[in-house]
């Protein structure tokens, strides 16, 4: 049994420098895809509407949704792009927690 | 668990591939954590729900972060009785608290155990004190697994999918809405996502936690190894003070 327990507090730290590695970008994509009655859902349909890539050096990418307006203009289509900015709030305030979690561990305060 | 908040993810215990058409899935051999939440059609009712679910996750991560002082003030209370370690008399206080007084007597009862058997501890433990520390030790394993890899959140609402999130180790995620949803319905997912996610944080807390407290709980314990043998006695102590705070929450919703 004890090495079990160590194998999952060294599972934690592995898992620690993993996330460190991994977190140096984030993306979050918002998506919208039909569904039919009665249909299975074909999420591999889905159309994309909005992604941000966020680096840890602080440089970030954003692709926003237009729609043309009644002129014949191109302009943000501000439901959609609240809606993914709020996904991309959500993730990144999970990522902060998830991080400082884990770190947790390593300080024994859990 | 038992707390019906954390029931809602569901983390298979089984590898293999997922029965689910979802691109990003490729990304993983394991079954990935699923959320799934059901609400009622009513859209008021809908948002009413989720907040008593968010109200839940908050409460349970207040009592995760009040745990380590609540664990030191138990620790301090033991060494200035004046008594040579761990005693029944100790777990016997009045004013004690029932969860923390169980807890105590379980202590007890591992560095008693282990005075009686000098080698071989590991072998001779009681067969429900394995079974404790195995089903710790499950959970904990699909707990790690779970946040090493691909999670999903799925929101309906009177049987109908309104969206479907992935949630990546590192906080990637993919959301797919249906189309021609409502503005509230797209706000009651982005809100399950919320709940969901903070759900999954209080459950690694809720680990992460033990550990420590495990590990603070040693202190008492003559028995070399004592955070290891005090872990599932401590998982059932933590377990115990989030299913009264959340008994609560819900009757003071009603």
């Amino acid at each position: 049994m004890a090495n079990e327990f160590d194998t999952a507090l060294k599972n934690v730290a592995a898992s620690i420098a993993q996330y460190v590695k991994d977190a140096s970008m984030m993306q979050v994509e918002t998506h919208y895809v039909e569904i039919a009655e009665n249909e299975p859902v074909g999420f591999e349909m889905a159309k994309p509407v909005a992604r941000t890539i966020i680096k840890l050096d602080g440089d970030s990418e954003t692709v926003i949704p237009m729609r043309k307006n009644e002129a014949g203009s191109n302009v943000v289509d501000s439901e959609l792009f609240e809606l993914h900015q709020q996904n991309v709030s959500t993730a990144i305030d999970y990522r902060a927690r998830i991080l400082n979690a884990l770190l947790s561990t390593l300080s024994g305060r859990g | 668990m038992s707390l019906s908040l954390f029931s809602f993810w569901d983390f298979p215990s089984s590898s293999g591939a997922s029965a689910v058409s979802f691109a990003a899935s490729a990304e993983t051999a394991v079954p990935p954590a699923t959320w799934r939440v059901d609400l009622p059609p009513d859209h008021q009712a809908a948002a009413q729900e989720l907040e008593v679910y968010a109200s839940q996750a908050q409460a349970s991560l207040q009592v995760i972060a009040a745990l380590p002082e609540r664990i030191d003030s138990l620790v301090a209370r033991v060494q200035d009785s004046g008594a040579a370690g761990l005693s029944f008399s100790a777990a016997e206080q009045a004013d004690l608290p029932d969860e923390e007084a169980d807890l105590l007597l379980s202590l007890v009862e591992i560095d008693r155990f282990a005075e009686q058997v000098s080698f071989g501890l590991e072998e001779r433990l009681p067969q429900d004190w394995q079974s404790s520390y195995r089903q710790f030790q499950a959970a904990a394993s699909r707990l790690l697994r779970s946040i090493s890899h691909l999670a999903w959140v799925e929101t309906s609402q009177g049987g109908q999918l309104l969206g479907r999130t992935s949630v990546g180790w590192a906080g990637d995620m993919q959301t797919f809405y249906r189309p021609a949803l409502l503005p509230q319905q797209a706000l009651l997912h982005q809100r399950s996502l919320e709940v969901a996610l903070a759900a999954r944080y209080a459950l690694i807390r809720l680990f992460t936690a033990t550990i420590a407290a495990s590990s603070r709980l040693s202190l008492l314990l003559a028995t070399p190894g004592g955070a290891l043998l005090s872990l599932p006695a401590v998982w059932k102590y933590v377990n115990q003070i989030l299913s009264e705070i959340e008994q609560y929450k819900l009757v003071a919703a009603r």
